[in-house]
């Protein structure tokens, strides 16, 4: 697989493993006094941790790697740090800022996501072609 | 396809079909007002655990770079620890989860306890043997 398919998927599976090893405390202190007491940003930052860090991540990997080439180019690598780069500040930033509990570090770690997701459009988009094109 | 993959992958199918039995159930619930069944969480993870997670798992385990030639798949032996304890922890949590009543009754709280662990050490087993296969051309 190609270096940034790697990147990509070596990095989800840490937000697989760290995100899921959250879920089970959640699901663990369920219904207790001290779920009640913890606040949403807490438990949103597993549903990020999973969807964007684990599953998008992972599927942004193998779509890299999968897409139609330009005969032997994938097209704009060059994009590809920055939606990494985007992707896993914008995760940190908004893992730090729940537990700091700074909605200023964490919404805009979560803007960050969002970009990180428009770059990629940016570059998959010209992939999706028919065969030859 | 590999016979370890093809459980995961059809397991993943009736997830698929669960969850949105389970999706219909959460809204039904939230309509008529059933007290006592909140299924929606449940919902969630039979969608994103059980149909999502082992389609990946089982697609990835065909599809990654082989790891050896004696190995071409790593350690199957992995896949099927993380195939078994994933779905112990699925079953355990559909049997406590919906019914809010019972989570803070302590055969209950064990079986949360023992679902959120074997899920945990069946995807660690897993995403171990893929781990090993990310390999750069």
């Amino acid at each position: 697989m190609p270096r940034w398919s790697a990147i990509f998927i070596a990095t989800s599976f840490v937000y697989l493993v760290l995100g899921s090893a959250w879920g089970v405390w959640l699901l663990a202190t369920k219904g207790t006094a001290y779920m009640a007491g913890l606040p949403w940003s807490l438990r949103a930052w597993h549903v990020h941790a999973m969807l964007m860090g684990w599953v998008t991540q992972f599927i942004w990997g193998i779509g890299f790697w999968a897409f139609p080439r330009f005969r032997t180019s994938r097209g704009s690598v060059y994009l590809l740090p920055w939606v990494w780069g985007l992707l896993n500040l914008g995760l940190l930033l908004s893992l730090v800022g729940t537990a700091v509990r700074s909605l200023s570090l964490r919404f805009p770690g979560l803007v960050l996501v969002a970009l990180a997701a428009a770059v990629f459009a940016w570059h998959a988009w010209p992939r999706i072609k028919p065969p030859g094109a | 396809m590999p016979f370890s993959t093809r459980l995961f992958v059809k397991t993943s199918l009736v997830y698929a079909i669960l969850a949105a039995v389970f999706f219909a159930l959460a809204d039904a619930a939230s309509f008529f007002h059933w007290r006592g069944f909140s299924p929606y969480q449940t919902a969630l993870h039979l969608f994103l655990v059980g149909w999502v997670l082992q389609l990946i798992f089982g697609i990835a385990h065909w599809m990654f770079p082989k790891y050896s030639r004696e190995r071409p798949r790593g350690y199957e032996g992995l896949m099927y620890f993380a195939y078994v304890a994933l779905n112990l922890g699925l079953v355990a949590r559909l049997v406590v989860e919906p019914f809010p009543g019972l989570w803070l009754q302590s055969w209950s709280r064990g079986l949360l306890l023992f679902s959120g662990l074997a899920q945990w050490a069946g995807l660690l087993a897993a995403v171990f043997n893929l781990a090993l296969r990310i390999k750069v051309r």
